[in-house]
């Protein structure tokens, strides 16, 4: 929306002024120093609540990088939340939109992602029902035949790098080699209902596709396994069900499968 | 979802989650309410969905909120300010407030408070939109005057300015004490003539806050110290010029422990049971 009035025209360029670090005359001010305030408030504030959402990111490039990261997406990048705590997601948009220093930090995007998924899953809102659920605790041998009721409050997401099992020095090495530990990584990362910490656990393609199918189709746990090797294009075996069950054994260890339905 | 229906009234303290143990510990019984900003706290689930869902248990709430942005060139964001009335229903929020500045400009959140330049065009575009924010959430809000370190192209003073959009708008005030000492010592005004020419009659609700001194002629309002001494007693004289409404201690960060908190607290409180008591019985 272009402003109106004139001293919308000054509202824009103060707001221009505290995103970019570009100063622009304005009428009626008690000095400039004191309009550098609102920069240095604004820019304290993204500065600050991204060093705390991404710690590890912030580890990874260092103070320096970090703050020419931070300052390029507050001049590129309007931030579109009104809730603060959301505007770390912004910053992957913009990583992934820019393709920001993709050649020198080809990490750089899953490290993010990697670290917001955490703070989406912890804040997001209840959403498992435990009047659905009849037995809580459940015995493997119950896992194949009866309908499943899944963790909601997960998300998976689809990585390049494993950066959430990589030591800090081996992440750096990627800048070196980007074929380094290049591949296809699936992690779960899910809130434990009981606790409300937040836990994450690799999935192999195939469980996730046995998950997908759990959380799509209120299904059995072996209903699961054959849609997952349906979409796999695995024919059904002894060796594929034993492998199966593990994984359903793996979700019922960590508490993603939280019991069967009514 | 509150079941318990509380009088709104006494010395707050605006929740922080730093201080959640605090709240829910049961020696605690200074706050007499809580103020939340719905911004932090909308449709979360998990640890602090049950904390709010607690805390809303045994506290009467305010909220006061940090992005509407009443000053902001675009449109007012109704898909945002359907999400706050819903909060303010769900929590029985006897008071809603915001702040008279601006934080999105071309449709990009800031975070912080910036100045609206202080001009009749201003009055009557910000009077616009707090009318419009009132008739979609069906109530009132308050507007607070907010501390600036520098006024942008202003054409009338402040506190013409205030007055004019509470006047313009129909609606209510929320009176920041430690703002007002702020934008005084940084502008060089008397802090006592500028509240006197406020609609004190509009007053619903007061702010309390420490602020820090950054320069010789530059305090930054921070919510991060004590209240010092010439607050509490612009304070106190302000008591003596409305009447009774809620009062509310902010303190974002460097928290001190439960003693000192409730130091601050008792302290408010005891201005406001001697002044009030003795205006409500004269």
């Amino acid at each position: 929306m272009q402003p109106e009035r004139q001293f919308q025209k000054y509202q824009e360029l103060l707001a221009d002024y505290c995103r970019t670090d570009q100063y622009h005359e304005l009428p009626g001010v008690t000095s400039e120093e004191r309009v550098r305030t609102y920069r240095r408030l604004i820019f304290n504030g993204f500065d600050d609540t991204l060093r705390k959402a991404y710690p590890i990111t912030f580890k990874v490039l260092g103070e320096k990088e970090f703050s020419v990261l931070v300052n390029k997406f507050c001049s590129e990048f309007p931030s579109g939340s009104p809730q603060l705590w959301k505007m770390p997601h912004d910053l992957l948009q913009f990583v992934e939109q820019s393709r920001y220093s993709l050649d020198r930090f080809p990490y750089l995007r899953d490290l993010l992602e990697f670290e917001w998924v955490e703070i989406e899953v912890q804040m997001m809102p209840d959403l498992n029902k435990s009047g659905d659920i009849a037995k809580v605790n459940l015995p493997v041998q119950d896992v194949l035949r009866e309908r499943l009721v899944v963790n909601l409050e997960h998300k998976v997401v689809e990585l390049t790098y494993p950066v959430f099992r990589l030591p800090l020095e081996q992440i750096k090495k990627i800048e070196g080699d980007p074929k380094l530990h290049a591949g296809n990584y699936f992690l779960l990362t899910f809130r434990d209902p009981l606790t409300d910490k937040v836990h994450y656990t690799e999935l192999s393609s195939f469980s996730l596709l046995a998950l997908d199918a759990l959380t799509r189709l209120n299904c059995t746990g072996l209903e699961a396994v054959k849609e997952a090797m349906r979409s796999a294009g695995l024919i059904e075996s002894e060796k594929i069900m034993i492998e199966a069950a593990k994984i359903f054994e793996t979700f019922l260890d960590i508490g993603f499968i939280l019991g069967s339905n009514k | 979802m509150r079941t318990t229906e509380n009088k709104l009234s006494g010395v707050g303290l605006g929740f922080r989650r730093d201080l959640a143990d605090y709240f829910l510990d049961s020696k605690t019984n200074a706050p007499r309410f809580v103020e939340l900003a719905p911004e932090n706290w909308m449709e979360i689930g998990g640890k602090w969905g049950k904390v709010l869902r607690a805390v809303a248990e045994r506290y009467p709430i305010t909220s006061h909120g940090l992005s509407l942005s009443l000053g902001s060139p675009e449109p007012i964001d109704k898909e945002f300010l359907s999400g706050v009335k819903k909060f303010l229903k769900s929590y029985n929020v006897q008071i809603y407030s915001e702040h008279l500045s601006f934080n999105k400009c071309g449709n990009a959140h800031l975070y912080d408070l910036l100045p609206i330049p202080f001009c009749e065009d201003a009055v009557k575009h910000v009077s616009q939109r707090i009318r419009e924010t009132q008739d979609f959430l069906g109530r009132k809000i308050a507007i607070e005057n907010v501390s600036y370190y520098t006024p942008i192209a202003p054409e009338i003073d402040e506190a013409t300015f205030i007055r004019s959009i509470v006047e313009e708008s129909d609606c209510n005030l929320l009176l920041d004490v430690n703002n007002v000492y702020v934008n005084a010592f940084n502008h060089g005004y008397d802090p006592k003539s500028f509240i006197q020419a406020l609609p004190l009659d509009k007053v619903v609700y007061i702010h309390m806050a420490g602020h820090e001194q950054r320069a010789p002629d530059l305090i930054i309002d921070t919510h991060g110290q004590p209240i010092i001494e010439p607050v509490f007693d612009l304070f106190d004289w302000t008591l003596t010029k409305i009447r009774e409404v809620p009062v509310l201690l902010e303190r974002d960060f460097n928290f001190p422990n439960a003693k000192e908190l409730e130091g601050e607290l008792g302290r408010l409180q005891a201005l406001v049971d001697s002044r009030w008591s003795i205006q409500n019985a004269a």
